[in-house]
């Protein structure tokens, strides 16, 4: 059971986006792959708000990278997923499928 | 080929008003986007829900804007409806007490904005395109060009991350 609360549907996307991505994970990946995997455009800011939340939670952790060119001169941040981060996604996929568990088959009819 | 730049006002408005601690790397990320081929107007939307969504200084700057405003709002009214005297005993009176109430605000701010409202009673400065209409109505100036005077202490203010 996470510590405090459930991980939100946003929040979940982007610690698993963290996961798939490994050592390569910063802002645009992560906002590619959330596009990409979902279907929906996830807003770079929304992207960097949910990080921020996730990283006061101690759920990831950040480092900077080295400043490019291509970015105007400005470092990427790096993002990883934290040991607490992996037990709060494992007990939030635990309650989502024994959820889950409980309902028929949805075949374009409400539950 | 030559790079493309950012929108100046864009890049200007995520500076003054984006998280401090993660802009450098969210504007970067923006700029290497922008390079790949993003449009303006998607730069622009951007920049509009990175400020509202990293911006923790917006419900500091509402407040701060609604609570100055209010603050010298009440003596304005005071003074015009009693028709106390434009003295600067009443001007100073109301001075302090509104200093007292808006330090315990620790908002630098809200100083800016006192000192700038009470300068401008003195001065007689009529700021703001509403003032005319509002005068009519015994408003004096404190009232109309704190929000501005405001808003200016905000622009010329870098907002800090403990700010929040």
């Amino acid at each position: 059971m996470p510590g405090r609360g459930f991980l939100g549907e946003f929040e979940l996307m982007v610690l698993l986006a963290l996961i798939r991505l490994g050592d390569e994970a910063y802002g645009v990946p992560i906002s590619h792959e959330i596009r990409q995997c979902s279907g929906r455009e996830a807003a770079l800011g929304s992207v960097y708000a949910a990080l921020g939340r996730l990283e006061e939670k101690g759920l990831v952790t950040s480092i900077m990278g080295d400043p490019t060119a291509e970015r105007g001169g400005r470092a990427k941040r790096f993002f990883r997923i934290t040991e607490q981060g992996l037990r709060d996604i494992r007990a939030t996929q635990k309650a989502l499928t024994n959820l889950w568990k409980g309902i028929r088959e949805l075949k374009g009819e409400m539950a | 080929m030559k790079p493309r730049k950012p929108p100046v006002a864009a890049t200007w408005l995520l500076n003054r008003f984006g998280l401090a601690a993660r802009n450098e790397a969210l504007m970067g990320d923006l700029a290497e986007e922008f390079q790949n081929g993003r449009t303006l107007s998607w730069y622009w939307k951007e920049t509009a829900v990175a400020i509202v969504r990293n911006g923790r200084f917006l419900p500091g700057f509402a407040f701060a804007s609604f609570s100055g405003w209010a603050l010298q709002l009440i003596p304005a009214l005071l003074v015009s409806t009693y028709e106390f005297p434009a003295s600067r005993a009443v001007a100073g009176v109301c001075g302090v007490c509104l200093a007292f109430l808006q330090m315990r605000a620790r908002r630098l701010s809200l100083a800016v904005n006192f000192v700038g409202a009470i300068y401008a009673r003195y001065c007689g400065i009529r700021t703001g395109p509403s003032t005319g209409a509002a005068s009519r109505y015994g408003l004096s100036s404190p009232a109309m060009s704190s929000p501005i005077i405001l808003s200016l202490a905000f622009c010329f203010t870098r907002p800090s991350d403990d700010s929040a």
